[in-house]
């Protein structure tokens, strides 16, 4: 049974260990370029920030990209292994051998999710070496960056193989490609732009709350409901879930709320202060780093499988 | 023959046409709101309400240039790579109708169907941005996944794409294979692109010392001229290199830079909708060769 995995998926794996080949190989030389031109100056200094800053940029453009590779993985890995076999009828050949039903469903997918996991893991740890260079830069240590968040760490792997098992129950249902491709990059994509736009990913934990009397900034922009600088008072690699005014009661200002300091431009600040206001923000702390990953990758895990048993029922008890 | 290339690819048209339903009802609704949002409001005031309404919806529009990538995934690779791996076409093509007439006819049918679906999308995205003029978020030229939705270039999109996957199911004769290659080439013609389109014409250059040009031009490049006439890169003024992006600005302008601006004209954009029209229907006549060689001249 697992060289008749791999003979049947021999491909997907090959591409899939050419593409981590390739993408490390160039993530280790834009790295190893990054480490040379940041040398040239002192740790902590502003021009060491910003050659950072514009070579993390090179890059940061190409991570919301990174959001096709589990789709793929989801496409090409998941979806035929059950599909193709219907659509074939190949199924009556695969499941009337001595192998039972069950042993070539278990052995299939255990074994292709774990190769999945090792490559989602293995592409998680060059990403996560590579922003290591860049772990001085305020917006992308941490927490600070959810784009990097997806594929660093352990949720990569996670989302790989949710998608792998997308596919698989998309192909177990439908019973023909083409349509569980369709139906898997449709709820694929919904489940991860919906994870973004929920910002589910703020609640995890409790946040953090700092309260303080107003803050002195200056040259930032006022904003009535944003403090001047919020994001700049948290530390390095935070993650900022919330930030406002409260009034000497603890009530927090609602936007757009009429009060006596909205009109004073340039003494904004020393009104707010004399007015009794206090300036409050809640965050995640860079430290919670890998406990957020490692709820993000058990709650992908434990959807995967329940998707995994559901095709697992459909096609054991036909 | 129509009858039978709807019969067969009924589904995919039946999908499509549901998303374009969707997409554009969904595209009227928030358009309306943005017209009565605007209404009797100008100037800044205008652009924080529209631009409130604008960014939420563009994070998802701005994905649009995928759709075409579905057109050909969906439906270009199915109609020769499932003809091939389920080895129907011994059957399609040793009937009364003849191998060429049957390809004019689905590949006619169905392009014909995929073009005019993609210029409705372009005309609803059009209608769409236009509910946002005076704004600097009307921007059908400077913006590339906008450029790249809107106008004519849209429906040839849609059929290079459909005909991109249709080649390669041909030549492939796989479904999966097909699929994946037609990922990869139509990723990289994209980038291509992309990168191409502000070449198409000789930007116009032009030194700001008053205001910038107006919404609707497309920003190719920008730089900055010394008080003796020498033009340097955006980013390597030599006074200021060591400056980081707070300070960059006021250093530049201490040591006497005015900033140059390359640009294409807001007038061009027909122009270069019908250029990047012409390149992907050149493609498009490419890839139809080696799918009527396959076809029509190999032996069954």
């Amino acid at each position: 049974m697992v060289w008749l995995t791999w003979r049947q998926h021999r491909v997907q794996v090959l591409v899939v260990v050419g593409f981590l080949l390739v993408a490390g190989g160039l993530l280790l030389a834009h790295g190893m370029r990054t480490a040379g031109l940041a040398d040239a100056f002192a740790a902590g200094t502003d021009g060491r920030k910003a050659v950072l800053g514009k070579q993390f940029g090179q890059v940061s453009t190409l991570l919301i990209w990174t959001a096709a590779l589990p789709a793929l993985v989801g496409l090409f890995w998941g979806t035929p292994l059950l599909a193709r076999e219907y659509e074939r009828g190949t199924h009556r050949l695969a499941w009337t051998q001595t192998v039972s039903r069950r042993g070539w469903l278990g052995v299939k997918l255990v074994g292709l999710g774990a190769t999945v996991t090792l490559a989602g893991l293995a592409f998680g740890a060059i990403m996560g070496l590579w922003a290591g260079e860049f772990a001085e830069l305020r917006s992308s240590a941490g927490l600070a960056n959810l784009d990097l968040f997806v594929v660093t760490g352990v949720a990569p792997a996670a989302w790989w193989l949710f998608a792998f098992a997308l596919g698989t129950v998309a192909g177990a249902l439908t019973r023909a490609l083409l349509p569980a491709m369709a139906v898997t990059l449709v709820v694929f994509f919904t489940v991860y732009v919906g994870m973004f736009t929920s910002q589910a990913r703020l609640h995890y934990a409790t946040p953090v709350r700092v309260e303080d009397a107003a803050p002195v900034v200056r040259g930032e922009p006022w904003s009535i409901n944003t403090p001047p600088g919020a994001e700049a008072r948290l530390p390095v690699g935070a993650l900022m879930v919330a930030a406002g005014w409260v009034d000497r009661d603890g009530v927090a200002l609602a936007g757009g709320a009429e009060w006596t300091c909205a009109e004073q431009e340039n003494d904004y600040l020393k009104c707010m202060r004399d007015n009794g206001y206090r300036w409050f923000a809640e965050y995640q702390p860079a430290d919670r780093y890998w406990l957020f990953q490692w709820t993000e990758a058990g709650l992908l895990f434990a959807a995967a499988v329940a998707l995994g048993g559901i095709a697992w029922f459909r096609v054991t008890r036909d | 023959m129509v009858w039978l290339t709807w019969r067969q690819h009924r589904a995919q048209v039946l999908i499509t046409v549901a998303m374009m339903v969707a997409l554009g009802g969904f595209l009227l609704v928030h358009g309306l709101g943005n017209a009565s949002a605007a209404a009797g409001v100008a100037g800044d005031r205008l652009t924080d309400v529209l631009g409130g309404r604008f960014e939420p919806v563009y994070t998802y529009l701005s994905w649009l240039p995928i759709m075409p990538l579905l057109i050909g995934l969906f439906w270009g690779a199915p109609v020769l790579a499932r003809e091939f791996e389920r080895g129907t076409h011994r059957l399609a093509w040793t009937q009364s109708v003849t191998r060429r007439r049957w390809l004019v006819a689905k590949l006619g049918w169905l392009g014909l169907a995929v073009t005019l679906a993609g210029l409705a999308v372009g005309a609803m995205v059009n209608a769409w941005l236009s509910t946002f003029d005076g704004t600097r978020f009307a921007d059908k030229f400077g913006d590339s996944a906008m450029f790249g939705s809107t106008g004519v270039v849209v429906g040839m999109w849609w059929l290079f794409a459909f005909m991109l996957g249709t080649a390669a199911g041909g030549l492939l004769k796989k479904i999966l294979p097909a699929l994946a290659v037609t990922i990869a080439v139509f990723v990289l013609v994209m980038i291509g692109i992309f990168q191409a389109r502000e070449s198409y014409a000789d930007p116009v250059r032009q030194v700001i010392e008053g205001p910038l040009p107006g919404v609707g031009t497309y920003l190719t490049g920008s730089a900055f001229v010394s008080s003796a006439g020498v033009e340097v890169d955006g980013d390597r003024v030599p006074e200021c290199l060591n400056e980081d992006r707070s300070s960059y600005l006021s250093c530049v302008a201490d040591a006497g830079y005015t900033p140059v601006m390359y640009f294409q004209p807001a007038d061009r954009y027909w122009r270069f909708q019908w250029t990047e029209t012409g390149i992907l229907l050149l493609a498009t006549v490419l890839l139809a060769g080696p799918v009527a060689y396959r076809v029509a001249r190999r032996p069954v």
